[in-house]
């Protein structure tokens, strides 16, 4: 299962330049990989995506299952918006407990928010472990995988057992999704190249459980002004200086 | 009275700076509320008494007592998956209102899965101000820069856990000895199985006080001139994913980017750098300087101080001016 999220506008409304941040690419490109890998095995690994978010984030579900994915879920409700980190990983958890899912992927750190908390809290709730900062995920022995994380002054190979939650910082690209043309035979194919619905209900989580979360996000503002032109190098230096930098 | 808990990770048996300075955060904070600043230190064994020993440092640092636990497992590089049962215990037997941790890749690893489990709030990397009323108001940015997010402390009714960055905060003061808490961890998870290790040769980009970027506008070329302006400043040189593209592998091992390397310094010098979403993403530094020959290029709207030039002859003239400053 990967847990995807299409990058959010700005708070004034600017749309984000890509669906996915880099993170999230590198979690849906894992996964699929993983797929492959498992496939070539002679095992079976179907590559579920789930995003918890409103209409938009189908855009991020339609691109991970023009990428490969097999299946795309949603989960909106009203009542999640606004939400923060705490209640997005509440339902994402149980919808993957829903799925029966061993292995979970989800970006290490979006680009928007940059907070990198949704997957420790997802693992939390699930009751399992979490490793964030996962790079180059590869398959081990006995349906366990090997990631390497940076920690310290050094880079570890890890071992890390089913089930678990990866919070992924770098993995390789998901496949280019092929023409629209292709794309829609597909679609007309299989009727899971559509996003489906979850309900919360579903999931057993009620609207009032949530609506509480709202007020811990922070009120937004736009950092406003620009940068001081300076007239010279020696300007800069003298100003850093005075800043007490250097 | 109200708990503050500073996560204090170790590197080899002494505390790591920025750990000490998160510390003096807390001792700030706690003076401020009339709260206990606690250092929680999950360590091995307990540690050996000395001239200049741990839990002087700590003492002398800002706690006003440290709280020891141990376990083996604890001898292992901090992660949830190893250390999240000592900070729950601690947590458990002090309940906080405020969880302070330097941000390092443990602290990302530990601190937003404590926040859940405390129900809590997290922010990570925020810039943190008390009023003279003793309130605190926690700022970050998000959207590469471009926007902040203000949370005040009064508002909550939660605990908070905080990554707070290193090299922004003076240390704290406090007396030569500590009352010293020792705890047995209710839980230690298994952790992860270590195959193997190898030392990264870029690991001081993570703590250097001043960066200096190399843009994909400097070509081939980004490494070394980053590198050349990073020594004149005393501090470490990266590049962007862009950047590194163009160049060498050198070049691939100090990518500054969301999906590769965060950094943290007092100060960011960007030079030929447009500033893309996922590099601005990896950089929270205090203060940004860009360097650019375009005026329109992004990187100016997040930047403090900016110089339109070519980064190159900039570079130069920069160390010349350094060099005249000594």
């Amino acid at each position: 299962m990967a847990l995807l999220r299409r990058l959010r506008a700005s708070p004034d409304g600017a749309t984000a330049a890509s669906i996915l941040g880099p993170c999230e690419e590198a979690a849906l490109g894992t996964a699929l990989w993983l797929r492959a890998a498992v496939t070539q095995g002679g095992g079976k690994a179907p590559v579920e995506v789930l995003a918890v978010g409103p209409d938009q984030d189908d855009e991020a579900l339609a691109y991970a299952l023009a990428c490969g994915a097999d299946e795309a879920f949603r989960v909106w409700s009203p009542a999640l918006d606004g939400t923060d980190f705490y209640a997005t990983a509440q339902v994402l958890a149980a919808a993957v407990r829903l799925r029966g899912s061993t292995w979970v992927l989800c970006g290490d750190r979006s680009s928007d928010e940059a907070l990198g908390a949704t997957g420790p809290a997802v693992a939390e709730f699930l009751g399992v472990p979490h490793l964030s900062g996962a790079r180059h995920v590869h398959l081990a022995e006995e349906g366990a995988l090997l990631v390497r994380h940076r920690g310290g002054d050094v880079v570890r190979e890890l071992r890390v057992r089913p089930p678990a939650v990866l919070c992924v910082a770098e993995g390789p690209a998901p496949p280019r999704p092929p023409a629209p043309a292709a794309q829609a035979a597909k679609k007309r194919r299989s009727r899971k190249a559509s996003p489906q619905r979850l309900e919360l209900s579903a999931l057993g989580i009620m609207a009032e459980q949530l609506r509480h979360r709202q007020r811990f996000l922070g009120a937004a503002e736009p950092r406003g002004g620009s940068a001081e032109i300076l007239p010279s190098a020696q300007a800069l230096v003298d100003r850093l200086k005075s800043d007490g930098l250097i | 009275m109200a708990n503050i808990l500073v996560y204090i990770e170790l590197a080899g048996d002494r505390p790591l700076p920025a750990s000490l300075e998160a510390l003096g955060v807390g001792r700030r904070i706690a003076t401020r509320l009339g709260a206990t600043n606690y250092a929680l230190l999950p360590c091995a064994s307990r540690p050996s008494y000395g001239d200049d020993d741990i839990i002087t440092v700590l003492s002398r640092s800002g706690a006003d007592k440290v709280v020891l636990v141990t376990h083996p497992k604890l001898a292992e590089a901090p992660l949830h998956a190893s250390h999240g049962g000592a900070i729950a215990t601690a947590c458990g037997a002090l309940p906080p209102t405020l969880v302070l941790f330097a941000s390092t890749p443990g602290a990302r690893d530990l601190a937003p899965r404590l926040a859940a489990q405390l129900a809590g709030v997290y922010m990570a990397e925020p810039g943190l101000a008390l009023g003279p009323d003793g309130s605190l108001t926690l700022t970050r940015t998000t959207h590469g820069g471009h926007w902040t997010r203000t949370l005040r402390a009064d508002d909550l009714e939660r605990p908070a856990v905080l990554t707070l960055a290193p090299g922004r905060a003076p240390l704290g003061t406090g007396d030569e000895e500590s009352e010293v808490v020792v705890l047995s961890p209710t839980a230690v998870g298994e952790g992860f199985d270590e195959l193997g290790r190898e030392v990264d040769a870029a690991a001081p980009l993570g703590h250097a006080r001043v960066v200096v970027g190399g843009g994909a506008g400097l070509g081939a070329e980004a490494l070394g001139v980053a590198s050349d302006l990073a020594r004149a400043f005393g501090g470490e040189a990266g590049v962007t994913l862009a950047a590194a593209r163009k160049t060498s592998a050198a070049s691939a091992e100090r990518v500054i980017d969301a999906t590769e390397r965060r950094i943290a310094p007092r100060l960011y010098i960007a030079c030929a750098a447009s500033g893309s979403f996922s590099h601005l993403g990896a950089v929270g530094a205090e203060t940004v300087v860009a360097i650019n020959n375009d005026a329109q290029a992004p990187i100016f709207e997040i930047a403090r101080y900016g110089l339109v030039a070519d980064a190159r002859e900039a570079a130069a003239a920069i160390r010349a001016a350094l060099e005249k400053r000594d």
